[in-house]
């Protein structure tokens, strides 16, 4: 019975063994690998040779090592494949269509939240946000500018889930090709959190390209700030300030006629957007951004393209 | 009445003084697919309507239905003697809301052959005062200013003078007021509302009729101007001083006795909106205009329009009065440049040919070919 009840243990300790070599390094199981195959080359060697070969318990700890690591390079490939899938079905899902204005608004890390009752809160309240938001483009959005589509983005199902912040935004617009992203960061005692709006660096150029939103309490309404606040004025800026930046890099990237059509857009929605926020032009954000003098030579840098002459 | 949706439509207030004064009609609508078919027109002698929608709350607060009524009744009540006058307002019963009924604003406006359509959100502050954010579209905008003039200009290429026969155009085309963000009370709205309307009837007609009007549209219009600060809504302010200008302006062409007066006061509104919104090409536009009319240095209306041509580029109507300017100060050169401009923009936008573009093309040739 006793040996019975040792091999069963071994069988169930087993798939542990496989599952964290399948965590080492692609070089750790190399020499691990190596090892073994030195181990029972060795044995073989000596078999040939006539000589006795190694004791039986160094031959199994080298078919054991030879065994584990080749799984382990397998088990990790195959794990990096499905993650890769994983991620490739997320972003094909998510991936903006080129031409297309997407807003993406990633809820907060999981792992930024006490517990259940928290996460659960706060996602509720990042689908009031994305409402909010969405109201306030669909209806404000001035004619001449393609009405963004804004995505609610479940971090915890992106190749992204630890979060996303100023290291990787500019990576996952790129991946998703989005023209700007919105993410939040939770505060220590969980009540309150932070908004920031990053824009392409591609597109940004010599402006900010993370804009800090302001902070809000989880229990207030946030339609309140972004509907009738200074939210509104610095969504709608900077919303359509991306727009309007996104419509001068294509300039920059077309040609002909095509060209000069995109920039006679691109410098009108450069003061579209001024004239729809100037209740606010003295916002410190707005002010340093969409009313800078990088504005001023981008607009004239398109009056020059299309060839307007005063 | 349309029997198959059981639309109920309340007549709830309906006013009528000598005969079709104005009027109002508070409609109650029950259906949420009542806007997806057609109506008969409420009103169709109207002159000028309004067509307003009770504001947006959230949750079931019932203060968005109020405040509309409170417009609807304040409106009605500030356009007691302006015949042609009307108001119609859609609210929604207790415990609905507009936003389940699909409506587009613009549609209903169009169909109901009004002049304007205001529709907005509500909500209520920690303190419990309500915010409201008010959107008013002009389906079909007034008359803008305009002025005529011939002069006589010696050409800069030292031709013989010409005469150049010219008109710089202001039209309206800010189509969109957002009024952002009025706390508790509609009475502001109200006026500005009641002062547009004057102005839509005034800016039309001649002699004291006219005057008459406008002389309201600029009495209301400066009641919202004093109730509302500059820290409020900068954007509302300036649309409202923009038609003031504009008001004087007509009022001026109305009152020749009186013009100089009128248009000194046309050009302060003006100047005064260009300092509320630097970035709205329309006051430019009225300020080169109103220069024009005032006989004041031409240097002055072209660098108006030049600010305008510089925030609204794509309106050719602009680079057309910039070209008028410069031939009536002999820069004939300058001029056909600014017909380019107009001709380029027409062509990248893919328009049709602006017929005042090749007319003053022509015009300029001849001034050339005669002068050689």
């Amino acid at each position: 019975m006793g040996g019975i009840n040792e091999g069963w243990e071994y069988l169930t300790k087993f798939p542990q063994l496989l599952n964290e070599y399948a965590t080492f390094s692609y070089p750790l199981l190399g020499v691990l690998l190596a090892a073994g195959l030195l181990i029972l080359g060795t044995h073989v060697f000596k078999k040939y040779t006539g000589k006795n070969g190694l004791p039986g318990a160094v031959v199994v700890l080298g078919s054991l090592l030879c065994f584990l690591s080749a799984s382990g390079f397998f088990l990790k490939s195959v794990g990096e494949r499905q993650a890769q899938t994983k991620r490739d079905a997320f972003i094909t899902s998510h991936r903006a269509p080129l031409g297309e204005h997407w807003l993406l608004i990633f809820d907060f890390p999981r792992s930024a939240m006490p517990d259940e009752q928290s996460r659960e809160q706060s996602q509720r309240r990042m689908k009031n946000l994305v409402g909010s938001l969405s109201e306030v483009l669909l209806e404000d959005l001035p004619p001449g500018f393609r009405q963004p589509r804004i995505v609610h983005v479940a971090i915890a199902q992106s190749p992204w889930e630890q979060g996303v912040g100023q290291n990787n935004f500019d990576d996952v617009i790129r991946e998703l090709n989005a023209f700007e992203i919105m993410w939040g960061n939770v505060h220590e005692q969980g009540d309150r959190a932070k908004l920031f709006l990053g824009i392409s660096t591609r597109l940004a150029r010599n402006l900010d390209a993370i804009i800090p939103l302001r902070d809000f309490a989880f229990d207030e309404d946030l339609r309140r700030e972004h509907q009738f606040g200074d939210g509104y004025y610095r969504l709608l800026g900077l919303v359509t300030l991306g727009i309007s930046l996104d419509t001068y890099h294509r300039a920059q990237q077309a040609s002909g006629e095509e060209r000069k059509k995109l920039f006679l857009a691109a410098m009108q929605q450069f003061n579209k957007t001024r004239e729809i926020v100037n209740n606010r032009r003295d916002d410190p954000i707005l002010k340093r951004n969409l009313y800078s003098a990088n504005v001023d030579a981008m607009i004239q840098t398109a009056r020059a393209e299309v060839g307007l002459t005063p | 009445m349309n029997r198959r949706y059981r639309t109920a439509i309340f007549a709830l207030a309906f006013v009528m003084q000598c005969g079709l004064a104005h009027a109002g009609m508070r409609v109650e609508i029950t259906d949420p697919r009542y806007f997806e078919t057609p109506h008969k027109i409420i009103f169709p002698w109207a002159e000028i309507k309004l067509v307003s929608f009770e504001f947006e709350a959230t949750g079931d607060d019932a203060q968005g239905k109020q405040r509309a009524i409170e417009l609807h009744d304040q409106f009605l009540a500030k356009i007691h003697d302006l015949q042609g006058g009307a108001i119609i307002t859609y609210v929604t019963p207790k415990g609905q809301k507009i936003s389940n009924y699909r409506v587009k604003a613009l549609d209903v406006a169009e169909q109901q052959k009004a002049q304007m359509a205001l529709w907005g959100r509500i909500i209520l502050d920690s303190s419990g005062a309500a915010l409201i954010n008010a959107r008013l579209m002009l389906v079909t905008p007034p008359p803008g200013i305009s002025a005529r003039y011939a002069k006589a200009a010696s050409q800069d290429e030292g031709g013989l003078p010409v005469e150049v026969l010219g008109l710089i155009d202001a039209p309206v085309t800010e189509m969109r007021i957002d009024f952002n963000t009025l706390k508790t009370d509609v009475t502001p709205l109200a006026y500005f509302l009641s002062g547009l309307a004057r102005y839509y009837k005034g800016a039309v007609r001649e002699g004291n009729e006219a005057k008459r009007w406008l002389q309201g549209s600029i009495d209301d219009l400066n009641v919202f101007v004093k109730q509302m600060s500059e820290a409020q809504d900068r954007g509302a302010l300036s649309q409202a001083h923009v038609y003031l200008a504009r008001a004087y302006f007509h009022l001026a062409n109305a009152d020749p006795a009186r013009a100089s007066d009128l248009l000194l006061k046309a050009s302060n509104h003006a100047k005064r909106a260009a300092d509320l919104n630097p970035y709205d090409p329309s006051v430019p536009a009225v300020q080169a205009v109103i220069a024009v009319k005032q006989d004041a240095d031409p240097g002055d209306a072209r660098a108006y329009l030049m600010r305008a041509a510089e925030l609204a580029p794509t309106d050719k109507n602009i680079w057309v009065s910039l070209a008028v300017m410069n031939s009536s100060q002999g820069k004939m050169e300058a001029a056909k440049r600014q017909l380019d401009n107009a001709t380029l923009v027409q062509r990248i936008q893919d328009e049709a040919p602006l017929p005042a573009i090749q007319n003053l093309q022509r015009q300029i040739e001849t001034y050339q070919q005669e002068a050689r």
